[in-house]
């Protein structure tokens, strides 16, 4: 220690002291990236599943097709059904222009494709999307 | 105890010393280079006695500022007390040849010479007084069998009291050099700190997005997952424009329609008993018509989405 000027002590606390100055905002930028891309993520994580849920989902099409149809308003009514591998065809036939309304009104609400809709004061015919 | 008692070199050091040095060697400081003053000072430890020293040298030597000070303790209350200027001997020792590197260490010569009573060095004659202080002797003093410390400088046992040298040009105070470096430590450690938080917050980061690609069943890779996405996005604005095109169309209560046909692309409106301009001049205001015939009662619209 007697032959060490502290002076070289000096300069090389400086040096770690930049060092870690450097090292510190590197990392910085570094999270804050990380932060983006995880939020990011995040976001699209969430849409992805909702589109594979719910829009895409043949057990979720089926199934809100067939809750509507099970509705205690529409006990009375004419109803087809017929199911290919893509698409759902349905024709719904009632005298009543209120109920048909009201269907239309249920099932456009849903998240379901609609790929052809045919209506008029007897009856709708929808093609449903199911993949 | 001293460890390298015999194994290194000694060299006597004095105002005009040359040697051509290159064995590491133990520095022995001839009087010229320090003042001696035997002291009773009331105090307890080594540490209060130094303090004291300035102010008791302060009648010996003119200029105290670059006084470097030590203490041997000789019995209760009485000292053995050093002062010497840490510039001047460290600019002897550069002068005289020996490479800073080569020094080991550096002792009083007061201490480490005691074996002899007299001794003569370089043309220089040394002798201890009766109070068993060594001084400089003149010249020109003829003492019977006189020592030549050149020959017996190497069998020397060094004592334990080295002196406390600098060998560097000393530019700043060292209380404020160590503090200052202190500080600087901790600045760096706590940046080092706040280094390891983010590392450990970014891979936390970084394990929570593998989660919830897992847990959404995404596909590996991103560029799968973006254009997924983008055709379901595409649909999704084509079923949006659909219903919106539905809702505009049934909200006006003026125009009776017969019959709508919906397709991806386009409505196709059948009614009966319609105003033609009026039905296409509502139809205009938000989409293209392709197609409008008017056969006898019945108006056909075709109408882009």
């Amino acid at each position: 220690m007697k032959r060490l000027n502290p002076l070289y002590l000096i300069f090389l606390s400086l040096t770690i002291l930049f060092i870690s100055f450097f090292i510190l905002e590197d990392e910085k930028v570094l999270i804050n990236n990380s932060l983006k891309d995880y939020t990011i993520l995040k976001t699209k994580a969430l849409s992805y599943k909702d589109y594979k849920d719910t829009w895409n989902n043949q057990s979720y099409v089926e199934k809100t097709v067939n809750r509507i149809l099970s509705s205690s308003k529409f006990k009375n009514i004419k109803i087809t059904k017929n199911k290919t591998k893509k698409l759902l065809k349905l024709k719904v036939e009632s005298i009543s222009p209120n109920i048909l309304n009201s269907f239309l009104n249920k099932l456009l609400n849903k998240n379901v494709n609609i790929n052809k809709l045919e209506l008029n004061k007897k009856y709708i015919y929808v093609e449903v999307g199911l993949k | 105890m001293s460890l390298v008692s015999n194994k290194t070199k000694k060299v006597f050091l004095s105002l005009n010393t040359k040697i051509l040095e290159n064995e590491k060697v133990d520095i022995i400081l001839s009087p010229e280079f320090y003042w001696l003053r035997v002291f009773d000072i009331p105090v307890k430890t080594l540490n209060q006695a130094r303090h004291v020293l300035p102010t008791l040298f302060e009648d010996i030597i003119d200029d105290i500022s670059s006084i470097s000070y030590q203490v041997q303790k000789l019995d209760d209350n009485r000292f053995l007390c050093f002062a010497y200027d840490n510039k001047k001997v460290y600019a002897a020792i550069k002068n005289s040849g020996i490479s800073l590197s080569l020094v080991n260490s550096v002792y009083f010569s007061q201490n480490e010479c005691e074996k002899f009573k007299y001794f003569k060095i370089e043309n220089k004659n040394f002798l201890y007084t009766e109070d068993n202080i060594l001084v400089k002797a003149p010249d020109n003093l003829f003492l019977q069998n006189i020592v030549d410390l050149e020959k017996e400088i190497n069998k020397i046992d060094l004592s334990n009291h080295k002196v406390d040298i600098k060998l560097y040009n000393n530019v700043l105070k060292n209380k404020y050099l160590y503090s200052l470096i202190v500080l600087i430590f901790l600045i760096s450690t706590f940046n080092f700190l706040k280094y390891f938080s983010y590392n450990s917050e970014k891979n936390n980061l970084l394990e929570k997005m593998v989660l919830i690609k897992k847990q959404a069943s995404l596909p590996s890779s991103t560029i799968q997952t973006n254009s997924i996405i983008n055709s379901y996005e595409k649909k999704l604005r084509k079923q949006k424009k659909l219903r919106e095109a539905l809702s505009y169309v049934l909200n006006n209560k003026e125009i009776k329609i017969n019959n709508i046909t919906l397709n991806r692309n386009e409505i196709k409106l059948t009614f009966l008993n319609s105003n033609k301009n009026l039905v296409e001049k509502y139809l205009k205001k938000k989409y293209k018509i392709i197609s409008s015939k008017l056969k006898g009662l019945v108006l056909v619209v075709k109408v882009k989405i």
